[in-house]
């Protein structure tokens, strides 16, 4: 219970600032792995919040209550971000990966409560509570997608107490000739099953976002590249300036069109390159990378007829972007692309598309607390083998870890489900 | 009341607290009485009768005294699973306990059986025995085990008992009935006993006991009985056979008993049900003394009749001319909703009423004697009651389980109840409970002045393993394979690593040749669990903030709407002393528990 948890403490929607909340133990340590340091206690500070690979995922600013004098009573880091939907994501992603959980419903306002610090007067204690009861209810009442979700969140915690319960069998009976020695074999399969099930539930859980979210599409290349003519197309408008001057695009220029019944977020960047020219030049490659890293699907242009695609380019690529050799009337290659040729940029929009009905699609939506949990009971079960290298025990405490975040998941608080299934799986009793 | 060893623990710890204790029991001579197979610990009984030891208890000292086959179950597995088991010799046991009781200052024995309780003012001040002779008392503890309505099944047989020979409580049944307390039925079995000279132990395969056996008590030095083997067998097709034949004559398949069974302690019938498909049983035969004549057949309880026993036993290897000295039996019996009970197992609905044993619906000698013990010390504390949380013990794990979730079938302590099993091990049971029972004037000069000897060169050892440390380039001359990155690695360090076992180190460090079995065991588990010691110690933290959060006994739930009916109900049924115990009980919702939270902040306000 004095895990460290933390959730988005401003409203939901596309609020221009989205405020985070941390709290717990793990407060400090995860504000410094984050932002470089703690900061002064209780004053704000920029930074550039990174994640532990030193990636940038946004800037803002940061606050520092070391408990008791905060909100909860414990450490408590706070985070002021863009309120976008890319930045809740990646800090959620970054924050599950630092073993921070998302606060269940009244989380805060429990442990506020826990340490003496909450003041019924104040709106602000009871806000998230209030939220819980309603959000918990509405949870009931919509059977549909979140019950679907429940009902496998159900069955993975099912695989997961099979697993421990030959796990435990094997500690708790074992001079019965009918609980095998090697137990954990019979445990890994269904470990397995889980993480399988819970990485698919994961990809689907972001296609379904962008399903209603929309699918961001950047385009990047070096300067002069055509990408803002190429742009200019694919969103059929005027919008981006085509300039044959080198740098025009300086911001990251986005626009939302319907592309073949998915709803796209074309951004066009600044063009990039090794060595820029400028401070003004060098912040617009910085968010062109950016925008680039965090978008779903790159299109990484490079005139055609101009040699190999250079390294840094090829750097930005992950799987399934695509490659845009342009102006090629100019080169005369033929699988080239040209914004003057409507026929390729026709050819271009349906690649796009094959690739798009990859990555949205309709599935059990899952909210950002969701898919946190689902998460955080992944990276406990990939430590199974090493834990129970070390000691078979141990095995069972990553597995029951994983479980707990599937019951919060379902809003279940269950009592030992495990003797339950020991005693219908084994012959036991001397 | 009762001299079993919920009743002897409860009467040890009174008399120890300061008390003037009287045990009142039908025979001197069953004080100490193992009704069933005589054998004490295993994997988390192990823990409590450890536990029962750091608390000053007699359960330790007797196994020690009377252990003929020490083992250390889970040996090869790591220390927070390790459960110590020793057999007993009967009689030495009993006669064991029988000396501590007589050694222990302010106890007196009674010989008598208890008809009745007296109740003045709403409060149980005493009991009246079957003589019509009163006695007063500030508290009264029953420990009656199954002496509630016992009924033995055999076959067609019926015979209303407690265990074989001996009479059962029927008029203190119909009294605690008629107190209205909510009463449930459980069953339980044991097997024939067997003669030793009839049995061809040449044809067994034998299990020895551990070389160095490992005492039960923090106070014991060496384990001074003779060790001896067991004989191990099996059923096969032929006894599967015999039993299927016969299986509507056995009590429990023809429908004559309602008590429900524990799943983990079946009959040889269920087995041979439920499990149709394994072709047989393993079989332990175990001597019940050095100089006694009793085999005990662990595995193979019936409530068949004696003939059909007779002729299943003797198709099994080794028992081809067995004699049967007294036939199984199934026995039902009465028992009390725990969650009638408060933490320290007073009786809610009468105050100076503790119950302890197997009268609240557990089984086994190491369950009742653990509360026994808390019965016995909080029924005779000036300062409040004895109370061990789940965070701090297996005795606190049981007691809460038991008045916050109550039973569905006998009660058993496994180690997978234990939610912070890591940090809950036999090794270290001292450290956990001695402080708090010296604290609670529960436990003796003697003890309290070994306990701080040892966890002072405990400690120095912890640091001395922490601040010993060695260069990558020293550890691989050693023949360590570790990482050349330049860390020093401590010897706690090297211990961790899965390649690295105490006897390596030892080698380098001899002092680490000569720990004890405790001292060698929480090394390992400090290695071993670290990181998860760390995270387990930071759970530990947040759940006693909730056991902090007292919920007034007196709290109106029907003031919180809000509350489904079906919630309301189960916490009106328990009534739960904290917000943390309230969490534990089935059926509760994180939204339930967050409006009581708000509420009993909002009351605590008013008051
Ligand atoms: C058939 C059977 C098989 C079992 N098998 C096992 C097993 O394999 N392993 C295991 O660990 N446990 C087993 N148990 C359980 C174990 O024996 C009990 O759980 C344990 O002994 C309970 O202890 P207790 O102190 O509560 O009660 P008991 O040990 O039953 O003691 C009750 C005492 O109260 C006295 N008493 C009762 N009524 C009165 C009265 N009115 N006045 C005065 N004195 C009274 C009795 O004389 C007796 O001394 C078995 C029990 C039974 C009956
Ligand atoms: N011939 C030809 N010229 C192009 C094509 N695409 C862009 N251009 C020209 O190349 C120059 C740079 O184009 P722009 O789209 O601004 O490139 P960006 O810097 O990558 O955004 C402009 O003069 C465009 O008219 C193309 O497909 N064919
Ligand atoms: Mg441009």
């Amino acid at each position: 219970m004095s895990a460290t948890i933390f959730a988005k403490a401003s409203g939901s929607g596309r609020s221009g600032v989205a405020v985070y909340r941390i709290s717990g133990p793990e407060a400090g340590r995860v504000l410094s792995t984050l932002t470089g340091s703690t900061g002064k206690p209780r004053a704000a500070r920029r930074v550039t919040v990174r994640d532990g690979d030193g990636a940038q995922v946004d800037d803002g600013l940061a606050l520092w209550f070391p408990g008791p004098a905060s909100f909860t009573g414990e450490d408590v880091a706070e985070l002021q971000l863009h309120g976008s939907i890319a930045v809740e994501r990646r800090l959620t992603e970054v924050l599950t990966g630092l073993g921070i959980e998302p606060a269940g419903p009244g989380a805060f306002s429990m442990r506020a409560f826990a340490n003496g610090k909450m003041d019924l007067t104040q709106a602000e204690g009871l806000s998230d509570l209030l939220e819980a009861e309603t959000e918990l209810q509405l949870k009931q009442a919509l059977a549909g997608h979140s019950g679907q979700l429940r009902a496998l969140a159900d069955e993975w915690r099912g695989l997961l107490i099979s697993a421990l319960a030959q796990l435990e069998a094997a500690v708790d009976f074992p001079d019965e000739e009918d609980v095998p020695a090697q137990i954990a074999e019979r445990a890994l399969p269904l470990v397995r099953d889980v993480r399988t099930a819970l990485s698919d539930q994961l990809a689907t859980a972001a296609r379904a976002r962008r399903v209603a979210e929309g699918v961001t599409i950047a385009i990047l290349g070096p300067p002069n590249a055509g990408k803002s003519s190429l742009f200019n197309r694919l969103v059929a408008d005027e919008r981006a300036i085509v300039s044959p001057e080198e740098g025009t695009t300086r911001d990251v220029v986005s626009e939302r069109v319907e592309l073949h019944g998915h709803l796209v977020s074309f951004l066009d960047t600044a063009g990039v390159r090794e060595d820029p020219s400028s401070s003004v030049e060098a912040t617009g490659i910085g968010l062109a990378v950016r925008a680039a890293e965090q978008a779903d699907l790159r299109l990484l242009c490079y005139p055609s007829g101009a040699g190999d695609l250079p390294g840094w380019l090829q750097s930005y690529r992950r799987d399934g972007d695509i490659i845009v050799r342009t102006k090629s009337d100019l080169s005369g290659e033929l699988d080239g692309y040209s914004s003057l040729d409507d026929q390729s940029v026709e050819r271009l929009s349906l690649q796009i598309r094959a690739r798009l009905d990859d990555l949205a699609a309709p599935g059990l939506a899952a909210s950002e607390r969701q898919a946190g949990l689902i998460r955080a009971a992944l990276v406990s079960l990939d430590g199974f083998e090493a834990s129970i290298e070390a000691a078979p025990e141990l095995g069972s405490e990553t597995i029951r870890h994983a479980a707990t975040r599937l019951e919060e998941l379902t809003g279940r608080i269950a009592p030992d489900d495990v003797l339950g299934d020991i005693f219908s799986s084994f012959c036991i009793g001397k | 009341m009762g001299g079993g060893h919920a009743g002897c623990e409860a009467a040890a710890a009174a008399a120890r607290m300061g008390a003037e204790a009287i045990l009142v029991t039908h025979k001197r001579s069953t004080i100490g009485e193992m009704s069933c197979n005589p054998a004490i610990g295993g994997v988390g009984k192990g823990h409590l009768v450890r536990e029962i030891d750091a608390l000053d208890g007699i359960m330790a000292k007797a196994i020690d005294r009377s252990g003929i086959q020490f083992r250390m179950l889970n040996a090869s597995r790591g220390p927070a699973v390790r459960g110590p088991r020793a057999q007993a010799d009967r009689k030495l046991y009993k006669a064991a306990v029988q000396s501590l009781l007589a050694e222990q200052e302010n106890l007196e024995i009674v010989e008598a059986a208890v008809e009745d309780l007296i109740v003045k003012d709403d409060r149980c001040c005493g009991v009246i025995l079957s003589s019509g002779e009163k006695l007063e008392a500030d508290a009264v503890v029953l420990t009656t085990g199954t002496f509630l309505r016992g009924l033995i099944h055999r076959g067609q047989e019926r015979i209303p008992a407690g265990r074989v020979g001996e009479a059962p409580a029927t008029t203190l049944g119909e009294r605690l009935e008629a107190m209205q307390l909510p009463l449930g039925r459980l069953k339980t079995g044991t097997p024939a006993r067997l003669a030793f000279a009839s049995i061809a132990w040449d044809a067994l395969e034998m299990q020895p006991a551990d070389v160095r056996p490992v005492p039960f008590s923090f106070l014991t030095d060496r384990i001074e009985v003779q060790q001896i083997s067991c004989g191990i067998t099996e059923t096969n097709h032929a006894t599967h056979r015999v039993i299927a034949e016969n299986i509507e004559k056995s009590a429990v398949y023809s429908g004559a008993i309602a008590g429900k069974g524990p799943r983990y302690c079946p009959s040889i019938e269920d087995k041979i049900v439920r499990f149709a498909e394994k072709a047989s049983h393993q079989i332990f035969l175990e001597p019940e003394g050095l100089s006694d004549d009793t085999v005990y057949p662990n595995g193979i309880s019936s409530s068949l009749p004696a003939d059909v026993q007779d002729a299943f036993l003797r198709t099994i290897k080794g028992l081809d001319d067995v004699e049967v000295k007294e036939y199984g039996y199934a026995i039902e019996y009465d028992f009390v909703d725990p969650r009638s009970l408060t933490k320290s197992l007073e009786l809610r609905a009468l105050s100076g009423l503790y119950l302890a044993g197997q009268i609240n619906g557990t089984t086994g000698y190491e369950e009742a004697g653990a509360q026994g013990l808390v019965a016995g010390a909080s029924a005779a504390s000036s300062s409040g009651p004895l109370e061990i949380s789940r965070s701090q013990g297996y005795i606190g794990v049981l007691v809460d389980d038991l008045v916050s979730r109550g039973v569905s079938e006998p009660y058993r302590m496994f180690t997978s109840r234990a939610e912070y099993r890591l940090s809950l091990r036999a090794d270290n049971a001292d450290d956990r409970l001695t402080p708090l029972g010296t604290a609670f004037g529960l436990v003796g000069e003697q003890r309290a002045e070994a306990f701080h000897v040892k966890h002072s060169s405990w400690k120095a050892l912890r640091s001395w393993a922490e601040e010993t440390k060695m260069t990558p380039n020293e550890a691989a001359a050693h023949g360590f394979s570790v990482k050349q990155d330049g860390r020093r690695r401590s010897v706690l360090d090297l211990l961790s690593l899965p390649a690295v076992s105490m006897t390596d180190l030892a080698k380098i460090h001899p002092r680490l040749a000569d720990l004890s079995p405790d001292e060698a065991a929480k090394l390992e588990a400090d290695a071993t669990y670290s990181g998860f010691l760390d995270r387990q110690a930071e759970d530990i933290a947040g759940f006693q903030k909730y056991e902090a959060l007292q919920i007034p006994t007196d709290f109106d739930y029907s003031g919180l709407p809000s509350l489904s009916a079906e919630v309301r109900q189960r916490l009106d049924t328990t009534r739960p002393a904290t917000l943390g115990q309230a969490s534990r009980i089935e059926g509760m919702t994180p939204a339930a528990l967050a409006l009581l939270s708000v509420a009993l902040r909002k009351s605590s306000r008013a008051a």
